[in-house]
């Protein structure tokens, strides 16, 4: 390679445009060549100089947008997506209101009343309700009201009223929850029948088929976690990891996750693609709250809120509306940048990863740090770029090379900045609390930065 | 996401929040391109804002939907150039068109003391033959890949790269001269 081809790779390098052959021919030259390496070095910097530059064009371009927005004539415009954010960000905020604010796990022991005598072994167990559950074991014909820990015989109808949720495990480790005005015949650890109400079912792994049946129709996880409504006259499934066959009158059908499907009266219905699994099924977060913190299930959710609060800004506000938030939209954005929703938007990824880097505080440093292995390129350049901000430092490497590193070996100096973080966090403020009795006086929006 | 052709034609059946998508897809490549022709960032603001009202008006006389950006370019190019025709015959002047434009053309000087060197530098990209200029301002006012960027311009890929290795290599030459 000459020395002149090399300087179209190193821009193509800068512009994320090199494919691997030609990244690998580049360092090839660029380790035999001191005077193209130091004009790679050169050219690096002046990319940095010309971003930030042209960064008070970039906003200024926005508010043009904004003012010719404002000129154009409206009937209903931008009412919509402004009322979709809200909704989300309405849902995250209660569940992150929830969560913050249970101290330990609530659950409402109820003694038991008129059991059996004599009952057949058990195959499930009420783990949780937020209220009175009620059962009626097999031969039985009065409710009974059953305590938390207690157990469910093959065949019992369980049932909750007005505003009680609970959750049964079997004795298989799946998991049956019930939203309130819902009754269920529990007929073995992998069989239920719904007859009125909502169930969400969290699946074990096993070689028994787990089944669900409702109105005639039967619902065969193949997967691991589905909702299943059961109405007058028709059932909703809404799969939401894995996959469930239903087997109505005539057709069978299967469905995988994301999708919903109605069966009325045997009959299927046309499948619709779930956009919102989260809000879809959060009857079921009041139950994961009562599970604790550390409940992998709720964090999930919480991410995914986060990360869709994130997505819905990036969508709907101006990067200076958002850099307005100041550091309010840093989990947004990190969770949106991590999950799959900013997978097939690479150009609002780094644009969010540089708004984080450009406005994130000192406890979003570990955020930064997990960034710092993502595999876009973009994402770590502005991670490091932001970690330098914060802490003045780039353990030995510059944002440009992390651009550039292969996912290896930023594992390896990610964990780097991880071992530092861990010997001199104490040196940095932490994230703030929550405290709905003393909210914390309204932080200034972080200023822009100005070149 | 929508396309540009989709998006027009929602415009057309009365759909007002599908002009306002195409506002924000297209704004900053505007305004790079009018910034890149005036050499002035607040002239084209005003000018990009003008093009993007104009085409809103004229948007039933676009032929083909799905080539709006072209078409929204050659609005920004028209707009620019009676700006600069109309400059040029005012009293006070402006040479930006003309042998010596150099030395007309915007000195960028908010907060001139703190950002000496980012004023230098977009001084220095005003400066580069027009090509580069255009080349390197769509590159940064949005970020834009190679291929989108090539088929703004009406060339190729390897064209964009070429241009942009150019047009750095030249800051980099001139600012090293006045920075030593």
């Amino acid at each position: 390679m000459t020395c002149e081809e090399s300087q179209n790779l190193i821009n193509a390098e800068l512009d994320n445009e090199l494919t691997p052959e030609d990244r690998a021919r580049l360092d090839t030259h660029l380790a035999g060549c001191p005077t193209c390496a130091a004009v790679s070095d050169a050219l690096a910097a002046q990319h940095d100089e010309l971003r930030l530059a042209f960064s008070p064009h970039r906003r200024a371009a926005a508010q043009v947008a904004q003012a010719v927005i404002a000129q154009l004539p409206r009937k209903s415009s931008r009412r919509i997506p402004w009322l979709v954010m809200l909704t989300s960000a309405a849902a995250g905020f209660a569940l992150a209101f929830a969560l913050f604010h249970q101290t330990a796990p609530k659950t409402f022991v109820i003694q038991p009343t008129s059991l059996p005598a004599t009952r057949p072994a058990s195959i499930a167990q009420l783990a949780l309700s937020t209220g009175a559950v009620q059962f009626k074991c097999p031969g039985q014909t009065d409710w009974s009201t059953m305590a938390t820990g207690g157990d469910v015989p093959r065949g019992t109808l369980v049932r909750t009223g007005p505003n009680i949720r609970c959750e049964f495990r079997t004795t298989d480790g799946s998991e049956i929850r019930l939203n309130a005005h819902t009754q269920v015949e529990l007929k073995t650890p992998r069989q239920f029948e719904l007859a009125s109400g909502q169930v969400w079912s969290t699946v074990a792994h096993d070689a028994e088929p787990f089944e669900a049946t409702a109105l005639g129709t039967v619902f065969t996880a193949l997967g691991t976690q589905f909702d299943l409504t059961a109405e007058p006259k028709a059932v909703v499934l809404t799969v939401v990891e894995g996959s469930v066959r239903i087997d109505a009158k005539t057709t069978r059908q299967t469905l995988q996750s994301g999708e919903r499907l109605t069966v009325i009266d045997g009959h299927l219905g046309g499948k619709t693609q779930v956009h919102d699994l989260a809000l879809a099924t959060d009857w079921v977060n009041e139950i994961l709250v009562m599970k604790g913190r550390d409940n992998p299930e709720l964090s999930k959710r919480i991410d995914d809120l986060f990360a869709q609060i994130g997505q819905q800004k990036m969508g709907f506000m101006f990067e200076e509306e958002i850099r307005g938030l100041g550091d309010h939209c840093v989990i947004p954005l990190t969770k949106y940048i991590e999950s799959d929703r900013s997978k097939n938007e690479p150009a609002q990824r780094a644009t969010a990863a540089r708004i984080i880097s450009d406005v994130a505080p000192p406890w979003a440093i570990p955020h930064l740090i997990t960034l710092l292995q993502n595999t876009d390129g973009e994402v770590r350049y502005y991670a490091a770029t932001g970690l330098r901000r914060l802490t003045g430092r780039n353990n030995g490497r510059s944002p440009e090379q992390w651009r550039t590193y292969n996912l290896f070996t930023c594992q390896q100096a990610a964990n780097e900045w991880q071992t530092w973080w861990t010997e001199n966090h104490a040196h940095y403020p932490g994230a703030p609390s929550l405290d709905v009795e003393n909210p914390p006086i309204a932080r200034q929006p972080i200023p822009l930065k100005k070149s | 996401m929508e396309g540009d052709g989709d998006l027009v034609r929602q415009t057309l059946a009365g759909n007002p929040t599908a002009y306002e998508q195409l506002v924000r897809r297209w704004t900053a490549r505007i305004t790079a391109l009018c910034h890149s022709r005036v050499r002035n960032a607040s002239v084209a603001e005003d000018l990009a804002q003008e093009t993007l009202l104009r085409s809103f008006r004229g948007l039933k006389t676009l032929a083909d939907p799905d080539r709006f950006g072209s078409w929204l370019f050659g609005i920004a190019a028209r707009t620019c150039l009676d700006w600069l025709k109309s400059a040029q015959r005012t009293e006070v002047g402006y040479h930006a068109l003309g042998p010596g434009a150099e030395e007309n053309i915007e000195a960028p000087n908010d907060d001139a003391q703190s950002h000496e060197e980012s004023d230098q530098l977009m001084a220095e990209v005003h400066r580069l033959p027009e090509a580069y200029r255009e080349t390197i301002m769509l590159y940064y006012y949005q970020d834009c890949t190679y291929q989108e960027l090539a088929d703004l311009l009406d060339v190729s890929a390897a064209t964009i790269n070429a241009r942009l290795t150019k047009g750095r290599a030249m800051l980099r030459e001139r600012l090293g001269v006045i920075r030593k």
